[in-house]
């Protein structure tokens, strides 16, 4: 059997190393505290574990993945010349930060992304979330992202 | 769930022994004292790119 996957020792291991490409492949994590064990399926999306009651753990770690999900969207929101409206004024992959611009002149909020990756609750999953501020963005919705306050959008 | 069983029978077959993730390979190793009777069991599991350095007694499992 030849193992396509990416390993972690433990769960710390999973969270300093883990990178958005990361999972575009099968992930195991082995656990040196209970003895449990994860195993992320990237074709499935699903998230199995030794021991299903301590699944949500690792599940709030796993949030990762929406967060850099959520990166690669922002980043697709990035000003373009050939459209008047632009929810990101810049997205810097290299110093890893995105710029949102208010209304008013002085207004302007850098966020760095790759120094500080926010530690998310474990109760509380991130795609439901995710996935309703994306849909402002949808074409029916027209123009509600210039109503979406960018500080509220990153405050989750 | 048929990896996740493989791996679990691998860890209880290594428990005795230091398990850790190579990060630059992604390999999992198994520091043990030279065993070929666990060598054994570990390909016996289906991990068909087993390895091992004699040298410093790593065993390249996965």
């Amino acid at each position: 059997m030849q193992l396509n996957l990416l390993l972690y020792l433990n769960e710390e291991n999973f969270v300093s190393r883990v990178e958005p490409g990361s999972f575009h492949q099968d992930l195991l994590v082995l656990s040196d505290k209970a003895g449990d064990t994860y195993y992320y399926e990237q074709e499935s999306g699903a998230l199995s574990a030794t021991s299903p009651r301590r699944r949500m753990t690792i599940s709030s770690k796993m949030s990762k993945r929406e967060y850099f999900q959520f990166l690669e969207f922002l980043k697709t929101q990035d000003h373009q010349e050939d459209k008047p409206f632009y929810f990101v004024d810049h997205f810097d992959d290299t110093r890893g930060q995105f710029i949102f611009t208010s209304s008013k002149k002085e207004g302007k909020l850098s966020v760095p992304f790759r120094q500080f990756v926010p530690r998310f609750a474990g109760n509380k999953p991130l795609k439901p979330v995710f996935d309703e501020f994306k849909g402002a963005f949808q074409e029916q919705n027209k123009h509600l992202p210039k109503f979406i306050i960018p500080f509220r959008a990153i405050e989750w | 769930m048929e990896t996740l069983r493989k791996i679990k029978e691998f860890q209880q077959l290594v428990a005795p022994f230091t398990l850790r993730v190579n990060e630059r390979r992604n390999t999992l190793e198994v520091q043990a004292p030279n065993p070929p009777q666990l060598y054994e069991e570990i390909q016996q599991l289906g991990f068909e790119n087993s390895d091992y350095s004699g040298d410093d007694v790593v065993w390249k499992c996965i």
